[in-house]
């Protein structure tokens, strides 16, 4: 159960700190995030929980704007919709919750969705102390699909190697919550 | 002096505005912005010396710089990228995720045109997997795929020249302009040219393209390995041309093992049909009709319904002896004419009386 205050976060401000979203890319972030609260029958202000570390801090995620027919079906692949959303939200847990901050997402062909720095990290060998995100979304949980299964076949397949930490996160849409994990 | 930080801030704001152009289906803008962000990234990563020192910034800068490289579809600069990532001193889960995009690369050139030049009215067939060696391939593998192909071109041809969708009998020689012809096979993953000539003597239709009907066929299968049913129900209206084209589709995709990928490249856009036949599914109109039929698959051979009154209506005969009866939707009747008389697998709903088919296959797959 969540105690404690409850922080309010704008999707418009999703690119502060977080320089793996520049201003460019956040109109496209953020209304993959709408399309996935609208179709769980969440508005603005829509409030999100968050499991981590024994902690369950809560926020208060808030937009600008209505979802309308248009931006429905410019974002009907519910699948990508996801995951994009579950990127943007499982990022501003990863600055408000932890000390790092995502600096890049990851290739094709690897399971690392992003690379972490610390937030206020200077010089050229940006990666030296990064830590590893992956990120996963489901946009309604059921018995077949559920965040804490999510998150043990991450763990499995996310072997830690070397001294990069790795973090997962899973962020569900219709209560909505999210859990993230040190692997 | 411009610094690493700033190489790779910029870089990551160019690679995000071409993920963001290809949502939108900007694709030469998306190629241009990601050329652009690679070329960044390349600028980042060879300020950073090559020591122990450096790792991992270089190699991941390295594979970033790659990574963005294939996605403008540069792939050898991608893979001289991977080489130099690789040449430092990188730890073990990079070097994996620089090995697995050199993979993912390789696959990408198997759709790539070697030693010949494809024209205008041409288009590439490649296969690659398990069943596919140097130059040679399972004979089954091809042929099954080579027909599946002729009969796709053919049902495109049809509908493209707007004729109503038939069943079965002979086809009017109008909607038969073109003669497909086949070039010897080539080696690396097997692959050969498929020309839709005219034949000698025959006027060359006016109301149609070869490279019309083979964009067709390319951007129908595309649209059906990235899942899009809407897109392809937006380019295929008709229901009996549509349910054809994904059962075809669905026929000839890879098994995942025997064969991995089938490549269609023309001179304008290549595919690499990826999905598996049990990810692509044909809707079905009668699990909407009634939710009181049960799934069912049988296995026997494909023949006459016994008691056939109805058009569409065909048989199933089990090694034991027992008798089927399934009604065939308009589109599906190519899987049942290629399979006829043979030992297959009927995948469908059941009502107790008849079989609503969704799908067929050899028993021996």
């Amino acid at each position: 159960m969540h105690t404690g205050p409850v922080q309010k976060f704008a999707l418009e401000s999703l690119s502060e700190g977080i320089p793996a979203i520049p201003d460019e890319a956040v109109g496209f972030y953020k209304q993959n995030c709408m399309v996935c609260f609208h179709k769980n029958g969440h508005k603005s202000g829509v409030n999100l929980t968050v499991s981590y570390n024994e902690l369950s801090p809560a926020f208060e995620i808030s937009w600008k704007g209505d979802v309308s027919e248009q931006l429905l079906h410019a974002y009907n692949d519910t699948r990508r919709a996801t995951d994009f959303a579950a990127c943007a939200i499982a990022l501003i847990l990863v600055r408000e919750l932890t000390d790092f901050t995502a600096i890049e997402p990851s290739c094709i062909g690897t399971t690392i969705d992003y690379y972490l720095i610390p937030q206020h990290q200077a010089g050229d060998l940006i990666f030296n102390h990064a830590a590893r995100l992956e990120v996963s979304g489901i946009l309604t949980e059921n018995e077949d699909n559920t965040v804490d299964n999510r998150i043990k076949q991450k763990t499995r397949r996310l072997k830690p190697e070397g001294d990069l930490p790795d973090l997962i996160t899973v962020v569900e849409f219709s209560r909505p919550w999210s859990k993230m994990v040190n692997a | 002096m411009t610094t690493v930080r700033e190489l790779h801030d910029k870089a990551m704001t160019l690679a995000h505005l071409a993920m963001v152009a290809r949502h939108n289906q900007e694709w030469d803008r998306a190629e241009t912005l990601a050329r652009q962000a690679y070329e960044h990234e390349v600028q980042a990563a060879e300020l950073i010396p090559e020591s122990q020192m450096s790792e991992p910034t270089r190699s991941i800068l390295y594979r970033s710089a790659a990574s963005l490289a294939y996605q403008c579809k540069e792939f050898a600069i991608a893979q001289r990228l991977i080489a130099k990532g690789l040449s430092g001193y990188p730890p073990s889960q990079v070097e994996q995720e620089l090995k697995d995009l050199y993979e993912q690369i390789n696959f990408e050139r198997h759709l790539q045109v070697r030693g010949v030049t494809l024209e205008n009215e041409d288009f590439q067939l490649c296969m690659e997997g398990a069943g596919v060696g140097y130059g040679i391939i399972l004979y089954n593998e091809f042929v099954k795929r080579i027909q599946t192909t002729r009969t796709l071109i053919d049902r495109t041809i049809q509908r493209m020249m707007q004729a109503p969708y038939k069943r079965s009998g002979r086809v009017a020689k109008t909607y038969r302009p073109f003669v497909p012809a086949l070039s010897a096979a080539r080696p690396s993953s097997f692959a050969i040219t498929i020309k839709l000539g005219v034949a000698k003597n025959e006027q060359i239709p006016m109301f149609i393209t070869a490279a019309q009907i083979i964009d067709e066929i390319i951007t129908g299968i595309e649209l059906i390995n990235n899942a899009d049913q809407k897109g392809l129900r937006e380019r295929i209206q008709p229901d009996s041309y549509y349910r054809n084209f994904v059962a075809l589709t669905r026929d000839m995709a890879p098994d995942g093992e025997r064969i991995s990928l089938v490549g269609f490249t023309s001179l304008r856009k290549a595919v690499g049909l990826t999905k598996q036949r049990g990810q692509i599914e044909i809707s079905s109109d009668a699990e909407e009709a009634d939710a009181k039929r049960t799934p069912i698959q049988v296995e026997g051979i494909l023949d006459y319904a016994s008691g056939r009154k109805q058009q569409g209506a065909i048989g199933l005969t089990t090694e034991a002896g027992r008798e089927y009866t399934i009604l065939v939707q308009e589109g599906l009747d190519d899987l049942v004419v290629k399979y006829w008389k043979q030992y297959v697998t009927v995948t469908g709903l059941y009502d107790q009386t008849h079989i609503y088919l969704t799908d067929i296959q050899p028993s021996d797959e």
